[in-house]
């Protein structure tokens, strides 16, 4: 039985779908939200707890939905030369509940990649079409932070001052000083003021673990209080089975299942669909018709090709005096971007920005900490953890990826999820300039850690935590090449938008979060101001 | 950097808004409160007595008592894993195929249980054990010890851990400083336009 008609239909609850459906409902809309996850309660989280790092390993917290198997969660498979590990969460705010918070944007020239360096794709919007929207979404999020930083175009004063640095921000400070480095500390979307009637931060770390005071800017405590204060709905235990359209190939809603596996059918006059790079390419190649036998908005067989996520490194200098890297918020506490812009004198095109991290707790130092080398056992074992505990700096080079239509998430043949909708495969593998552009990073990473004072250098060597789901519906002018338009509408499908990680042209060096939320909401204005030829 | 807020003002307004969004939102939702997902402790997931036995003769070889530290059975370390094997079948299984597997290799040398060996036997069966084809087994081993070594508020105490629960007070920290970028500031623009 087909319930009342909506103007938009979202599906997904993260960043975009957050953003997009606050926008819309604050416009005049009637929007309605499918998420599949259920609300998550500040008491749930496991940073309320003392035994929060065994989620490192396994349970209902886990980053990965392969090993934590909520309910909620759909399996997804790994296949490539260098298989992802997929995270994320399925939740109402999504995977920003276990996100760091940090919150850069992208350089101009990330918009214009193929005509700056001749590779990859320009995007159809230029730095200068997403500026209003980092505000707008700044502002909605909250945001600690300083401008002034010259390596990137200026920008408003952050409606919070930055976090503090600790003492590893100042250690490492020094040490790109003495190089003669570029380094800034960090935007996060982690207030350090009361901000919109949300208290400031108070320095607990574990932020990945959830914000149990809501200072991270987990879209459940930004966007979600206020769109439905404004009127929108949001069903939760709602998993999107398939987009449905109508004689004409418009999209006329979506069939979803309930938690008791009961189907529904939510009419909408139009459809946006904001699951992740992984989830939205699932869901419009779940979505067959006579019409679109290859799946929806995938004529050009474009949905699922050049599935992106940031190569990495996690490079950790041990320090005779104590660096505390465990204690403060999580969240990017600096950064360098000296190595940002193209240079083909290093050996590859792009470049990367190098993260100043905190760590987490003693149990994870012990357990080999983020370079994978655990503490040895036996008699040396209490030296040896007192060496790197609490005496570590961590720096993470992350690369820019490139699109390449080999790498790409497509519906598994043989795996399904609760209700049957086959699984999510990912095929992936790292580009020859992406393992000489982190190699590049760890060298550099090395010499900032030995110039800042480390005794010791340890290396993970490049590794695939798939956090950024990037390039499977991507924006683009061209049909042939691309999933959708510079307004995030499908090419194929008029009243069809994608906004999410799928929809990136590049990957840029950067955390993606900050520039789904801007896209999100410069979408949801084209929708408004589109809507009567929709 | 921290706010001038009272813990209880925080609380109220904060922390206290929020569990009201989310109690009222989940509210039509029966089957979704927290306590569902909840592992409650089943007995018959006891660590049998064997298995406690070379479980606490394993575990003060990898962590022993050294440099002013405890070994991992003052500790209640054994007592924290068999909670946790009482409390999720995936811990139980785990344990029961490394301790299973360290007991095999012990007795295929010497015929003896892994806890009648001697300290200096035990470690050597344990030097064989954490190499292939064991070393699957020897890693779970010692992650699942460290883990029981780690969540001790007494060995917190002794590295200089402090935890602090997000629903609770957080650290102290020096405020930021922004004279730390005086340098960096001077640095002349370091991005591409692009039109």
């Amino acid at each position: 039985m087909p319930e009342d008609r909506v103007d938009v239909l979202v599906v997904g609850s993260g960043p975009a779908g957050a953003a997009v459906t606050k926008r819309l409902a604050d416009l005049g809309a009637k929007v309605m939200c499918l998420e599949q996850g259920d609300w998550v309660k500040p008491e749930e989280y496991p940073s309320t707890r003392p035994e929060w790092e065994i989620q490192l390993k396994r349970g209902p917290f886990h980053f990965s939905p392969n090993v934590r198997k909520r309910p909620e969660d759909y399996p997804i498979v790994s296949a490539g030369t260098h298989p992802p590990n997929i995270l994320m969460f399925n939740a109402v705010g999504g995977s920003s509940l276990h996100w760091t918070g940090h919150f850069p944007r992208f350089h101009p020239s990330d918009f214009r990649v193929k005509t700056l360096d001749g590779v990859g794709d320009d995007w159809p919007i230029r730095y200068e079409d997403l500026e209003p929207y980092y505000d707008m979404n700044d502002g909605e999020m909250g945001v600690s932070g300083l401008a002034g930083d010259p390596a990137n175009p200026p920008r408003k004063e952050r409606p919070t001052p930055p976090l503090p640095l600790g003492v590893l921000g100042e250690t490492i400070g020094r040490g790109f000083d003495k190089l003669g480095w570029h380094w800034w500390v960090s935007d996060n979307a982690i207030i350090s003021r009361i901000y919109d009637g949300r208290p400031a931060c108070e320095l607990h770390g574990k932020c990945m673990f959830g914000c149990a005071i809501g200072a991270k800017a987990s879209t459940d405590v930004t966007y979600w209080p206020k769109a439905l204060k404004k009127g929108a709905a949001l069903k939760t235990w709602a998993r999107v089975r398939e987009i449905t359209v109508d004689p004409q190939g418009r999209a006329s809603g979506a069939l979803y299942y309930d938690r008791e596996g009961k189907i529904h059918e939510q009419p909408a006059r139009i459809v946006v669909v904001c699951c992740t790079g992984v989830g939205t390419p699932r869901l419009l190649l779940n979505s067959k018709s006579k019409l679109f036998p290859q799946g929806l908005a995938n004529t050009a067989g474009q949905v699922g090709k050049n599935f992106m996520i940031h190569p990495f490194r996690f490079v950790e200098g041990l320090f005779e005096e104590r660096t505390d890297s465990h204690i403060g918020p999580f969240g990017i506490a600096g950064f360098s971007q000296e190595f940002y812009e193209t240079d083909l004198s290093r050996g590859f095109v792009r470049g990367y920005t190098t993260f100043l991290e905190r760590s987490f707790g003693p149990l994870h130092h012990a357990w080999g900490s983020f370079v994978g080398k655990p503490v040895p056992w036996g008699d040396d074992h209490h030296r040896v953890f007192r060496r790197r505990f609490p005496h570590v700096i961590r720096l993470t080079p992350m690369g820019e990826d490139l699109p390449d239509e080999r790498n790409r998430v497509e519906l598994d043949p043989e795996v399904k999820d609760s209700n049957g909708i086959p699984a999510a495969r990912v095929v992936y593998s790292y580009s020859e300039n992406s393992i000489k552009m982190i190699e590049h990073g760890y060298r550099t990473s090395k010499a900032a850690l030995e110039a800042a004072g480390a005794i010791e250098v340890l290396d993970s060597g490049i590794i695939a935590p798939a956090f950024h789901l990037l390039g499977t519906a991507r924006m683009g002018n061209a049909p042939r090449t691309s999933v959708v338009n510079a307004w995030h509408q499908a090419h194929d499908v008029k009243n069809l938008f994608v906004v999410d990680g799928s929809s990136f042209t590049t990957s840029a060096a950067v955390n993606p979060t900050s520039t789904i939320g801007a896209l999100a909401l410069r979408c949801a204005q084209g929708i408004w101001e589109r809507r009567r030829d929709l | 950097m921290k706010g001038k807020w009272s813990r209880r003002k925080f609380l109220k307004t904060g922390l206290g808004s929020t569990l009201a969004l989310g109690s009222g939102t989940v509210a039509g939702l029966a089957t979704a409160k927290a306590g569902a997902r909840e592992k409650s402790r089943d007995p018959s997931r006891n660590l049998s007595s064997a298995q406690r036995e070379t479980l606490r003769a394993a575990i003060d070889e990898i962590i022993p008592a050294a440099d002013g530290m405890p070994a991992a059975s003052q500790v209640g370390a054994v007592e924290y894993l068999d909670r946790q094997a009482q409390t999720d079948p995936s811990v139980q299984k785990d344990l029961a195929a490394s301790l299973a597997a360290l007991e095999n290799l012990g007795r295929g040398k010497s015929r003896k249980r892994f806890s009648a060996l001697s300290r200096a036997e035990r470690v050597a069966a344990l030097k064989v054990f954490e190499k292939p084809p064991h070393d699957s087994h020897f890693a779970a081993l010692r992650d699942y010890v460290y883990e029981s070594y780690y969540n001790q508020p007494a060995v917190w105490k002794l590295i200089g851990y402090e935890f602090h629960p997000t629903n609770a007070s957080g650290p102290l920290m020096k405020p930021f400083d922004e004279s730390v970028l005086a340098k960096v500031r001077k640095m002349p623009k370091r991005y591409r336009e692009a039109i």
